[in-house]
């Protein structure tokens, strides 16, 4: 497939997405009333519902499907492995740890989410400073500190589960099954990735190089260590955010990435905007269904996810392999 | 001036010595020959030259500048490495492959344009891979991903090839089409150094060579001066003939 057709063709289904899920819920509006009330002309229950629970929601899943997405793209060349996710170096456990910890201290939704943030990010540097260590810095050795510090942060999380009140199980399960229902404000997942998006775009015909390995990247001219400095600290910043506001929503940051690679090939300058588009509209779809399949009982979205997502990877795969 | 000049260089890997006060010079034109035994320092010699390999002492220089101060563009400019392997994890076609060997000359927002696509053409039609340019790398044979790696520095362009055991791989026919070319470009001025095994395919395609013994020591000269039985014998530490058939001496080992 052609990369720029499938462009314009992940944002009308972004734009769709939006509109259904501005549409569709326990009060339902027609998608035709939706500009009319969007733009608040009159100050009906249609337009308050809109304005303070499915906008800012719509745009919470749209931000974190396309953090989580465009995390995957760059953490599977930061460490040159197709199977490498935005998880796989520690920082959704220490989110984790973090979250649940403060769950147990029976902290406030924000304090949960701040708390989420910065264990992303302790982890992260602690990932960072234990894997740079001997100066050297390796995939392989980053691969491994990585993997046994999220090993440490499960080992951590399942201890906290288990002498956990049963109060607090629930809310705690939800957290870490990836979950949308507190995530109210989206102005700092959207900026994250616009920012994110619009540093990585220069360097995108360089991680196609980076891909094909740090020696030939750097015989044709990459300035490697930099760029990879540069990889790592922009995957964990998004991932660090998109957890901090969804919890660990699995699949869309490992599956997305794949799925356009069979779709339009790897360059990087299609996969990245491709990426955020389609990992955006998968969350927005799939929190959509998260909220009204069973409503009014809610479904943690991470479940949604694999569940739309591995069918459709799957047929891919199948049909890739016959062509 | 030298396009490339090693002076008093002196490289190991981790601590072990393998180079000492290692001097010269690569002009234009001409084809070097680097030979040695397993784990001599022939592929540490070209990563050290191409700036990849941080452990050494002495005095380098890229067409007359010193190869501590360019930065990886400017290096890539003047040099391309053809890596003794590569590899390819992520799903890529022959020609966006072919093409990535522009990158050095396009600045940060430049797409490839067509006179970046016609001189990837002209390599692939080179190293006869034309026809191929929709196929995945991944589904290629070894001797052809081998002949897509030249293709790849010959769109690269450098003025200096620096060439890691390139006939890996490559069937007859195909090993003589790669040293043909490499004479061709250096008959346009290009400077070659290629690691080799076989003394014979130095002795034909090679200027000058350098033998490396692993040690420390290292030797250069004419090609012919230095492909003789003798030092090979002592350099590879097997007993090697020579026998004259056709007008050439041919090595040979017993």
């Amino acid at each position: 497939m052609r990369p720029l057709p499938l462009l314009f063709l992940l944002a009308l289904l972004v734009l769709s997405g939006l509109a259904i899920a501005l549409s569709l819920g326990s009060l339902s509006i027609p998608p035709g009333e939706l500009w009319s009330s969007l733009s608040g002309q009159h100050n009906t229950i249609a337009s308050e519902v809109l304005l303070e629970l499915r906008l800012p929601r719509a745009l919470a899943a749209f931000a974190v499907g396309g953090m989580l997405a465009l995390a995957g793209t760059q953490m599977q060349v930061l460490l040159g492995n197709p199977l490498a996710d935005p998880y796989i170096l520690g920082t959704s456990g220490g989110a984790a740890v973090g979250a649940l910890l403060a769950m147990l201290l029976g902290a406030a939704t924000l304090l949960v989410n701040l708390a989420a943030l910065f264990g992303a990010l302790g982890s992260m540097l602690l990932v960072f400073g234990l894997a740079h260590g001997g100066g050297v810095w390796s995939t392989t050795r980053l691969l491994l500190t990585g993997v046994v510090v999220a090993a440490g942060w499960g080992a951590i999380i399942s201890f906290l589960l288990s002498i956990a009140p049963q109060h607090n199980l629930p809310g705690m399960l939800f957290w870490l099954m990836g979950d949308l229902g507190n995530a109210t404000t989206p102005s700092l997942g959207l900026l994250v990735l616009l920012v994110v998006l619009l540093v990585s775009l220069p360097v995108a015909r360089s991680l196609n190089l980076l891909a094909r390995g740090e020696q030939q990247a750097a015989v044709l001219g990459v300035a490697v260590v930099p760029l990879r400095l540069q990889l790592y600290l922009s995957a964990s910043l998004l991932t660090a955010t998109a957890v901090a506001i969804g919890g660990s929503i699995g699949f869309v940051g490992l599956v997305i990435p794949h799925l356009l690679r069979l779709l339009i090939g790897s360059d990087h300058r299609w996969l990245l905007p491709a990426s955020v588009l389609a990992g955006g509209a998968l969350l927005l779809f799939a929190d959509t269904l998260a909220r009204t399949l069973f409503a009014p009982q809610q479904l943690p979205v991470g479940v949604l996810t694999a569940l739309m997502g591995v069918p459709l990877f799957l047929f891919l795969l199948q049909r890739g392999q016959r062509g | 001036m030298s396009l490339l000049r090693a002076d008093n260089l002196t490289f190991g890997v981790n601590g072990r010595l393998l180079c000492k006060g290692l001097t010269f010079h690569v002009e234009a034109g001409e084809c070097w020959g680097v030979l040695g035994p397993n784990g001599s320092g022939k592929t540490t010699l070209l990563h050290t030259l191409a700036g990849l390999h941080p452990e050494w002492e002495g005095q380098l220089t890229l067409s007359g500048r010193p190869l501590q101060q360019l930065g990886r563009r400017h290096i890539a400019r003047q040099l391309g490495l053809l890596l003794q392997d590569s590899h390819d994890p992520f799903p890529a076609t022959v020609q966006e492959t072919v093409l990535s060997g522009r990158h050095p000359h396009l600045s940060r927002w430049q797409t490839e344009g067509e006179h970046d696509r016609r001189l990837a053409h002209k390599a692939l039609e080179r190293m006869q891979l034309c026809g191929m340019e929709q196929r995945q790398v991944q589904s290629l044979s070894g001797g052809e991903r081998r002949r897509l790696a030249f293709a790849t520095l010959l769109t690269q362009a450098p003025p200096l090839l620096l060439l890691d055991e390139p006939l890996n791989h490559l069937d007859l026919r195909h090993q003589q089409l790669l040293l043909a070319t490499v004479r061709e470009r250096c008959a346009a001025g290009d400077g070659v150094i290629m690691v080799l095994h076989d003394p014979n395919q130095a002795m034909r395609y090679c200027d000058r060579v350098l033998l490396l013994e692993g040690d420390g020591n290292w030797q250069q000269g004419a090609s012919r001066e230095m492909l003789t039985a003798d030092r090979l014998s002592a350099l590879y530490g097997c007993r090697i003939e020579s026998v004259e058939l056709a007008g050439r001496r041919w090595l040979h080992h017993l």
